[in-house]
């Protein structure tokens, strides 16, 4: 070779090396995969300066302009969206049972529909809105206002609201009425309740009617002292209006492998922490699954290991597992040494499984620059020639 | 153990099922299903970030993150346009490649405007301890800097990031006679830059100075 070229290549590779121990990587590929995860799917605009002057100058004539006429505006009523498309008035929205749906209204106010649930939006207005719960249940985030006029019914309940956010549960078949303040307080009406009631944070309701319509049970115990926490067990009752003492049908408080089945990870991890370890050491195969997964990309990765080992540990499951703790170790721990031996067990565990490549890759990623690196990359070159990493392997054998 | 088929989720859940093939990743994406973003990202996000990473620099290049995102964004958007999932990898490539190039561009574009010159912005943390490495690193990106885009991109992934010429044509989408070209006139270019930098001079010379 050119003698001039080989020094150049000499000189590339050391550049390559100083970048690739900069450190950096991992937090720039863990930081996009939260982007993407978060629902970053377009693309950033990059407008040119030239270009953003110019548009920040109009944006300050049009803004002046706007504030004149805001000085005199009537107010248009809200609009709100499902999923990032236009939600209309009188139209019920149902989630089936592994489906939840965020109701975005332009003022700020979020309304999360859990699994099999149906919401009916019957008006908006300027300072808010008229929500139905027809059945399931949803939790609501009102934006706080003074101005602001919320109604929440819920079979025949209704809920006035200002600023809060609470869980709210309908249940027609039994007709069971639930609300949980984790926020801010309310106002509950309907059949069971003598005038209206307040309801303040960390308070919960459950109302539960008669199949005739009659009041038959009432009672109100404390709520969730956080705001992830689901509600308790109602076990310590105080008297509402209506108060004949009755069965406790169950709480609002979600399993947490109910909650991650339906999508709400931090509720499920905040559940989790207030338990303690006993409960994943209860959990079932398939639930340690979904909780090891859900943990490892919602930035709980000791709670992913947690979970992978108890596979392991537990139920004897090899192979996966060790591959996942490697993940874990190397991405989100930065703990190299011990990711470098899951790999290796994992290869150990199954030389053929499908994660074999990506395993004996990443081998050669977290050994470049050793001497096991270089034997790594042989190997990888050997088995996968044409594999993800074959183009960094020949890079530490040059 | 875990599924080895993707099963039905709710849309938050963000399951991978980490043994499907790039085929039955590439078929996912083309359907609109959730879990072949994530299963694209986890496998392919540390190829490409450390190809836009050698080409563009780290330590000069403060929007990595934003041009690594905006090569997914681009991939699952377009995925129907893949044909052949064994070539996964060098489609992936060619967006990296080109998500640099035009990186490439704007900053040669915008460099009047900078007020500060980008080696006088402030560094980004960096795990070398050794100084010297550090300043031949900076020496050497801003030394391809000054090359025309075409150039420091070939330059860069031909030494850098270590790939034969045919792979950067297949890559950039030109030509193997244009690429050889534009390599040689890089090489010329970037020599002549690096004999008059005190931090490169040394390595041009004498040949390696680094121990690690």
């Amino acid at each position: 070779m050119d003698p001039l070229k080989a020094r150049l290549l000499e000189l590339g590779q050391k550049v390559a090396r100083s970048s690739d121990e900069s450190g950096q990587a991992q937090t720039t590929i863990g930081k996009v995969r939260e982007r993407l995860r978060a629902g970053g799917v377009s693309r950033p605009s990059r407008i040119s300066m030239p270009v953003l002057a110019s548009l920040g100058l109009a944006a300050l004539a049009i803004g002046a302009v706007a504030f004149a006429f805001w000085q005199g505006r009537t107010r248009e009523p809200l609009t709100f969206t499902v999923e990032a498309r236009s939600g209309t008035t009188e139209r019920a929205l149902q989630t089936n049972e592994l489906e939840t749906k965020r109701l975005h209204f332009s003022d700020g106010t979020t309304l999360s529909l859990q699994p099999s649930s149906r919401v009916e939006v019957h008006a908006l207005t300027a300072s808010g809105a008229t929500v139905g719960l027809l059945e399931g249940r949803a939790r609501a985030s009102v934006e706080p206002d003074a101005d602001a006029h919320w109604e929440f019914l819920a079979g025949p309940f209704f809920v006035q609201v200002t600023g809060t956010e609470f869980d709210l549960a309908w249940d027609p078949v039994g007709r069971v009425f639930e609300l949980a303040l984790h926020e801010g307080s309310v106002e509950v009406a309907g059949p069971s309740l003598k005038s209206k009631r307040r309801v303040r944070q960390g308070e919960y309701v459950r109302i539960a009617l008669g199949p005739e319509g009659g009041a038959r049970v009432a009672e109100r115990a404390e709520a969730p002292s956080g705001r992830n926490e689901p509600a308790p067990d109602t076990r310590t009752q105080a008297q509402a209006d209506v108060g004949t003492p009755a069965k406790v049908v169950g709480p609002l408080e979600t399993a947490w492998p109910e909650l991650l089945r339906s999508g709400q990870r931090r509720e499920a991890f905040a559940t989790l922490d207030r338990m303690g370890p006993s409960a994943i050491e209860r959990a079932s195969g398939p639930e340690l699954w979904d909780l090891a997964h859900a943990a490892r990309l919602g930035g709980r990765p000791k709670l992913a290991e947690q979970a992978l080992l108890t596979l392991r540990q537990r139920d004897g499951v090899r192979g996966q597992t060790a591959f996942l703790l490697g993940k874990v170790a190397a991405d989100q721990l930065n703990r190299a040494p011990e990711a470098i031996t899951w790999f290796q067990t994992y290869l150990a565990e199954a030389p053929q499984g499908p994660l074999a490549e990506q395993a004996l890759g990443r081998l050669v990623e977290l050994q470049a620059g050793t001497r096991a690196g270089k034997r790594a990359a042989k190997e990888y070159l050997a088995r996968y020639p044409e594999g993800a990493y074959a183009s960094f392997a020949h890079s530490l054998l040059r | 153990m875990l599924a080895q088929a993707p099963h039905p989720r709710s849309l938050d859940s963000k399951v991978i099922p980490l043994s499907t093939s790039d085929d039955a990743i590439v078929q996912g994406l083309v359907s609109g299903e959730p879990w072949a973003a994530d299963a694209l990202y986890e496998r392919y996000a540390p190829a490409i970030e450390r190809i836009l990473r050698r080409t563009l620099g780290h330590e000069r290049h403060t929007e990595l993150a934003d041009l690594l995102h905006d090569v997914f964004v681009e991939a699952i958007g377009s995925a129907h346009r893949l044909r052949d999932s064994v070539a996964l990898l060098a489609w992936l490539q060619r967006i990296a490649v080109h998500t640099a190039y035009r990186a490439m561009r704007r900053r040669k574009a915008r460099s009047w405007l900078w007020f500060l010159q980008p080696e006088d912005l402030p560094e980004i943390a960096h795990e070398d301890p050794d100084p010297e490495v550090r300043q031949a690193c900076a020496a050497f990106y801003r030394a391809l800097a000054r090359l025309p885009a075409r150039q420091e991109l070939v330059f860069s992934l031909r030494y850098v990031e270590g790939m034969e010429v045919a792979q950067i044509a297949l890559a950039s989408g030109a030509s193997l006679s244009t690429v050889k070209r534009q390599l040689a006139l890089a090489e010329a270019r970037f020599t002549k830059l690096a004999e008059r930098d005190p931090a490169l001079s040394s390595y041009m010379t004498e040949g390696t100075r680094w121990t690690r």
